[in-house]
């Protein structure tokens, strides 16, 4: 995929929509079936003549064209599923050439379920932000949430998606709004943790320094609670606040612990933000 | 659930699924028979529509047990909300009539059953939740390949907890770590329980094998379950000599969660399957 602009995600979207006349060739046959079933009952047909054989054999071979049609359906759809299970599984490993080797494929045609429609759509907004095509992505996650395709939690995540992306796109001031609202959403803490590192890459790249540092103790559990190995990625903005606040101590080991979860050159595609700070502090030595 | 109760409903499920394969070559013969019958030249014109109706028929039960079926696969799937609120007793309830009606494909019993195995390991009842993983691996004849694979390594997790890390290692053997036939989210599950079969065993070598593809999965776990695997893996690294690996992992398994002992980190492994 060389280039995902909002062109190519608005074909996405109406490339993946489910054909609503999918099931209407399985309807027809198994109304004719129906029909070829009530025959014998409803007309006198003498069941020897070459009509009656018909009559006998017709719904058996109408069933056969059914089944045949159900499990060619049921076989793309599965192996729609699998592929997009696949892609999903590659952009956890951030195996993002392998992902962008599916995509393709799983955006030019029909998804049945909306889950996986959803799944895959985001996965074109992920690969779009990797792209730096914040503009795609932002417009991604806007027509999600406005259509609502897939389930509560991607819809949730997409929210937080949306606002991150609209600050890497440098619109402001619907990021700080969309940021604004969301504070005052609940939502489980997981989420809580990412919208809390959206805020910080928010504070950091507006130089609201000292907000990005206020109630750091709570901020820093709640990475290190929720975040897993992601955590890495806030270390660094909070390294990155503590620099450019003259505090080279807090920042030297925030950068530790920052590169120690996750390699400078995964952090600094995601957060140019951080450079500076890369070329400050020594990065943890990473052995394996 | 009690560990007889468990036992008791894997054996009815047997016998129900047996019976079931003597109904479906039952029906299926019924179907072929009257419908050749119908066709042939041999009978009379009466005997023809009455064969034909027959095989009508026949179809016509195949079509209803297929739908009571999927009925009961969506039954043991909207349990699975219950089990995520926690209401446990209704799940239990609900699994219990899905796995025991009577249905001539073994999935939705299958599920139903996997499902119970889940709420028992919940409720900390691991040799239930033992005897129901075991009986879906025994009954799924790789049929159900995914479900049969969960129920491998909630088998393994509840013989951890029953302190037979040997049968545990048996309960995962078939299941490769790292296959790309294998989806993530399963070797995510995984990789815990096998890192601490290993590690009960003492066997620090395997450990070791494939170090980078296990710190780069272990990355993806929850932190506390992160913080378990990189300190079992430090410790294999320091065993094998290998100091600065091990300092690293230590390093990070402290930056992911606070140690708090190996009891804190048993409880906080056997979640493998909720």
């Amino acid at each position: 995929m060389e280039r995902i602009d909002i062109d190519l995600a608005d074909r996405a979207f109406a490339a993946t929509r489910r054909n609503p006349r999918e099931n209407h060739p399985s309807f027809f046959i198994m109304g004719l079936m129906l029909a070829m079933v009530l025959v014998p009952f409803v007309f006198r047909i003498n069941m020897e003549s070459v009509e009656g054989r018909l009559v006998i054999v017709a719904p058996w071979a109408l069933l056969f064209v059914l089944l045949v049609l159900s499990w060619r359906r049921a076989r793309r759809h599965r192996l729609a599923g699998a592929a997009i299970a696949a892609a999903w599984d590659h952009a956890q490993l951030e195996n993002w050439s392998a992902v962008e080797a599916i995509l393709p494929h799983l955006i030019t045609r029909p998804i049945r379920s909306d889950s996986d429609r959803g799944r895959a759509l985001v996965l074109l907004a992920s690969v779009a932000e990797r792209k730096r095509a914040y503009d795609a992505a932002a417009h991604i996650y806007e027509r999600l949430l406005r259509e609502r395709i897939g389930d509560a939690s991607l819809l949730q995540q997409s929210q937080l998606a949306l606002a991150s992306a609209k600050l890497r796109n440098e619109e402001l001031t619907d990021a700080v709004q969309l940021l604004d609202r969301l504070q005052q959403i609940q939502m489980p803490a997981s989420l809580r943790a990412v919208y809390e590192v959206i805020r910080l890459h928010q504070q950091l790249f507006m130089g609201h320094y000292t907000d990005a540092i206020a109630n750091i103790d709570e901020r820093i559990a709640l990475f290190r609670r929720h975040l897993s190995t992601r955590a890495g990625f806030a270390y660094a903005l909070v390294a990155a606040a503590f620099h450019r606040l003259n505090q080279p101590e807090a920042a030297r080991r925030y950068w530790n612990d920052a590169t120690l979860l996750v390699s400078p050159k995964r952090i600094l595609e995601r957060f140019e933000i951080a450079r500076d700070v890369s070329q400050a502090y020594p990065a943890a030595e990473h052995p394996l | 659930m009690t560990e007889p109760e468990a036992s008791h409903l894997i054996r009815t499920l047997k016998r129900q699924i047996l019976l079931a394969g003597v109904w479906k070559v039952g029906v299926l013969a019924i179907i072929l028979i009257a419908s050749v019958g119908a066709a042939s030249t041999w009978t009379s014109p009466q005997q023809s529509k009455l064969l034909w109706a027959l095989s009508i028929a026949g179809a016509g039960i195949w079509i209803i047990f297929t739908i009571l079926g999927l009925r009961q696969a969506r039954e043991s799937n909207q349990a699975a909300v219950y089990i995520a609120t926690g209401r446990l007793d209704l799940a239990e309830q609900q699994l219990r009539n899905a796995a025991l009606a009577f249905n001539l494909h073994r999935r939705g019993k299958l599920l139903a059953c996997h499902n119970l195995a889940v709420v028992a390991h919940g409720r900390h009842e691991y040799a239930t939740a033992a005897a129901l993983s075991a009986g879906v691996i025994e009954l799924g004849h790789g049929a159900l390949r995914g479900v049969s694979r969960i129920c491998r390594i909630l088998l393994a997790d509840c013989m951890l907890e029953l302190h037979n890390p040997e049968a545990a290692r048996r309960a995962i053997e078939p299941i490769p770590l790292g296959d790309p036939g294998v989806p993530l989210s399963e070797q995510l599950l995984l990789l815990p329980i096998r890192l601490r079969c290993d590690a009960a065993l003492k066997a620090y070598d395997h450990i070791l094998i494939d170090l980078p593809n296990k710190v780069r999965r272990a990355e993806l776990l929850d932190s506390p379950k992160a913080a378990m695997c990189h300190q079992i893996l430090a410790d294999a690294c320091a065993r094998g000599g290998r100091r600065s690996e091990a300092d690293f992992l230590r390093k990070r398994a402290e930056l992911y969660h606070d140690d708090k002992g190996p009891d804190a980190q048993k409880e906080l492994a056997s979640d493998a399957g909720d």
